[in-house]
């Protein structure tokens, strides 16, 4: 039987069932954030969501000095953004056996002052797009172009052409595989000039309490400053018991003959107040399957994602479709699995260790957390109708330079009203690295707060 | 520090003196041609700034220890090197910024060519002060002053003292801790414009980073950042031959490979005559070779030599790698050709002559750094 969300309690009451398939009349708030930081220049920012019927939905955000403004239907993306003279403009469409998204990105046009280093603010464009060509429910060919109309620029290190291209596979919800080629054109800061080959294999594998989720990857770089560079990831995550969660990670990148050049290396365990699900096990990742295939073929492409804020877009793009009738207790049934699924995590905490030998920086970071679930109940005591409500965490980080150490610390308290409806603050202390010392950077202690709404999540 | 100490190290001479004790020192007249000095065919060595021996750092009295200046700089020219490099540590203008005064001086003097570190043993006193526009100008022009002003040869035979050039900070990642992108960006460009600003005909070299695999990839991503648009030599140091082909072909620019050297002993002669002529085979537009060094407190190491106290207060060096000394020793000899040359007691009779002056105590006293010239200005 599952749980819809009415059933359960939250700090603010019981919560309506968020259908959205109900058309809008004639807009609907489905979202909004509000977040203020104080430390340095005090920031503000600001961005709501309504649905227009059950036509598209309408956005704009306000963030600092960048404003934009953004439009959704089911076939089609588009958005504006500005900040200081740069331009995004973004699009996308989706076909029923084909996807395309676009970005374009004009850089500002502005004179660098006499004795700095150019940081190349040219007016070019910088065109990026990517295709993908679905041939069933499971298997999508990816396609990506980028261009900058100004290579020459002076720029941090960037490609200023890129061809690639990949394949998608999602068998079930039990294995992911992602494999990737791209060649790019690389400009440095300098100005010096590079091809690059890359060629990358990724895999997510799943298997009753257990995810798998490596990439592996190579890069050639050809020209003067010529190297060839290997990249692998492992995290692993393994239910220990219904109520504990142990995760592991490995990030590496070494250069064969020289060295492993940057590590980042954690180890950490999670208790649940209530039974731990994989969105990919369970009910929740059954729905998915179900109507990501049902959407196929009745003419739409939607790829499986398996995380809350991907799973929402993914209900809100389907019920905006013509077929949202028909999809209408697929969507419903699969956000009901989302909540009768949810982990409630109380209590953990993580150790990693990060070095980067081209920065010359090496790190320790502890990060624990606790929690109190709604309703109010002892630490390390389980209930399955439990909710989220408060959660505090705290990290420290020792960082050791070449001739100094610093410490930084972040506590952050985050608040769930309700599903829809949550407050964060942070306090974050940053540490001074020997170029904040040398150039005189201060790095202030640093204040945010974050009051977000987001209609059926 | 009390004028009189100070002067008895010799402070208060003026460099305009020293050329006359020097031609008196032969016992020559205006017609009688001097000897000729040694000739420069081995190259570049590192050379510490060394002022004390017994670790006793600070202000402690004798600051410099002209003995120890004298004997590092007979070696330097007995063994016949072009260029010595050396570690112009700021220390706001403390005892290591002066105690490379003489070496520098008397190195010029002789006909040597300087390369001078603008650098800091430790600390990040320069680099901040290096980032500021208006402190940057001012410690490098004390620099400059200081250094690259115009020294008077040792002896007529000498035909142009020895040139000056700046290497824009060593190892800065290593010694620093700062990225390579923020040294080529926020101090080797704009130190690099008020460097050419000041004197266009300086020679500008970029900082190395350590010899290392770390520093391979670090002095990577200095090319990427722009190393070679803000000097006018790019520096590598190499203590692995390994590097070498991974070097080849990183820049069309003027190479100078700031250190290099082995350890233990037994293998500096090998690397002096079979790896520097590798780099230069290896690594396409390598001008200069540095040795790395000439004395360290590191025993059975690099060095060459080692410095030992005797009881009479005086220093005697004793010679760490035979092989390699005699190697270079026959070399001098070669090039000589059997001609008599001046002897290093002949060209620089009194190192204090090319010690601090008053001058450079008063233009550092016009600085906003003057609260540490005070310390050596006459009570």
């Amino acid at each position: 039987m599952l749980l819809t969300s009415s059933d359960l309690e939250y700090p603010l009451g019981r919560l309506r069932f968020p259908s959205l398939t109900e058309p809008a009349d004639p807009v609907m708030l489905t979202g909004f954030n509000y977040a203020f930081s104080q430390g340095g220049p005090i920031e503000q920012s600001f961005d709501a969501r309504v649905r227009v019927k059950s036509f598209a939905f309408l956005a704009g955000e306000v963030r600092g000095q960048r404003r934009g403004a953004f439009f959704t239907t089911q076939r089609i993306d588009a958005g504006l953004t500005e900040e200081n003279g740069r331009y995004l403009l973004e699009g996308g469409y989706r076909a029923a056996k084909w996807r395309v998204e676009a970005r374009a990105e004009r850089r500002p046009s502005v004179t660098p002052p006499p004795g700095t280093v150019s940081t190349g603010e040219d007016g070019g464009w910088v065109i990026d797009t990517r295709w993908a060509l679905r041939f069933n429910p499971d298997l999508e060919l990816l396609f990506e172009f980028l261009e900058d109309t100004e290579p020459s620029a002076p720029l941090p290190t960037r490609p200023v052409r890129r061809g690639g291209v990949g394949v998608l596979y999602q068998r079930g919800n039990h294995l992911e595989i992602l494999a990737n080629t791209s060649r790019s054109h690389v400009r440095t800061e300098g100005g010096i000039e590079n091809e690059v080959q890359r060629v990358q294999a990724g895999a997510i594998f799943y298997r009753g309490g257990f995810q798998l989720d490596s990439t592996f990857a190579y890069s050639d770089s050809t020209g003067r400053l010529a190297a060839w560079e290997g990249l692998g990831v492992v995290g692993l995550s393994a239910e220990v018991g219904s109520f504990l969660v142990a995760r592991a990670f490995t990030s590496n990148r070494w250069e064969p003959g020289v060295k492993r050049f940057e590590q980042d290396n954690r180890v950490g365990l999670t208790f649940f107040g209530r039974r731990h699900h994989f969105f990919r096990g369970g009910q929740v990742g059954q729905r998915i399957l179900d109507m990501t295939r049902r959407a196929y073929h009745l003419g739409y492409n939607e790829r499986r994602v398996y995380d809350v804020d991907g799973l929402r877009a993914l209900r809100e793009r389907l019920a905006l479709s013509s077929m949202r009738n028909e999809l209408a207790v697929d969507l419903d049934d699969l956000y009901r699995a989302e909540v009768s699924e949810r982990n409630v995590p109380q209590a953990g905490f993580e150790i990693a260790r990060h070095s980067n030998d081209i920065e010359g920086v090496s790190s320790w970071i502890y990060r624990v957390f606790a929690a109190l679930p709604w309703r109010i109940d002892w630490p390390f005591t389980r209930s399955e109708d439990r909710v989220d409500f408060i959660r505090v965490d705290y990290t420290h980080q020792d960082l050791d330079f070449s001739d100094r150490s610093d410490l930084a610390r972040e506590l952050a308290l985050e608040v769930a009203l309700n599903r829809e409806i949550t407050a964060r603050f942070r306090w974050i202390d940053p540490a001074r690295t020997p170029e904040d010392v040398a150039l005189l950077r201060t790095r202030p202690n640093r204040i945010e707060l974050e009051f977000g709404y987001a209609f059926g999540r | 520090m009390a004028r009189r100490d100070f002067l008895k190290l010799g402070a208060a001479w003026t460099l305009s003196g020293a050329i006359v004790p020097a031609r008196e020192a032969h016992g020559l007249d205006r017609r009688q041609k001097p000897l000729r000095p040694v000739p420069r065919i081995n190259g570049g060595i590192n050379v510490q700034p060394v002022r004390r021996l017994d670790g006793q750092l600070g202000f402690t009295d004798p600051l410099i220890i002209p003995e120890l200046v004298d004997l590092q700089m007979r070696l330097v020219y007995e063994l016949g090197y072009e260029w010595i490099r050396i570690t112009l540590s700021f220390d706001d203008y403390g005892p290591e910024f002066f105690a490379a005064i003489p070496y520098v001086r008397a190195a010029r003097a002789l006909g040597i060519h300087v390369l001078g570190i603008i650098g800091q043993f430790t600390g990040l006193d320069l680099l901040r002060e290096l980032a500021r526009p208006q402190t940057r100008e001012e410690v490098l022009r004390v620099y400059l002053s200081i250094f690259d002003d115009f020294v008077p040869p040792a002896t007529p035979a000498i035909e142009r003292p020895g040139i000056f050039a700046a290497q824009v900070l060593n190892e800065p990642t290593y010694f620093h801790g700062i990225s390579p992108r923020t040294y080529v960006r926020e101090f080797l460009a704009p130190v690099y414009e008020t460097l050419k600003n000041e004197d266009p005909q300086l020679t500008v070299v970029s900082a190395a980073e350590a010899g290392n695999a770390a520093g391979f990839l670090r002095t990577r991503a200095m090319f990427e950042a722009g190393v070679e648009n803000f000097c006018d030599r790019v520096a590598y140091h190499i203590y692995d031959r390994r590097w070498i082909p991974r070097l080849a072909g990183m820049t069309h620019k003027t190479i100078w490979v700031t250190e290099s050297g082995v350890a233990p002993p037994e293998r500096h002669l090998a690397w002096i005559t079979q790896t520097f002529e590798e780099i230069r085979r290896g690594i396409e537009g390598v001008e200069q070779v540095f040795y790395f060094q000439l004395f360290d407190t590191q025993p059975q190491t690099f060095r060459l030599i080692d410095i030992v106290a005797q009881p009479d207060g005086g220093f005697q060096e004793v010679v760490e790698s035979p092989a390699a000394v005699e190697h270079l020793a026959s070399r001098v000899a070669e090039a000589s050709g059997g001609q008599p040359r001046a002897t290093y007691r002949d060209l620089i009779p009194d190192i204090t002559r090319y010690f601090p002056t008053e001058e450079d105590l008063a233009l550092i006293a016009t600085t906003s750094f003057r609260q540490e010239a005070r310390r050596f200005s006459p009570s």
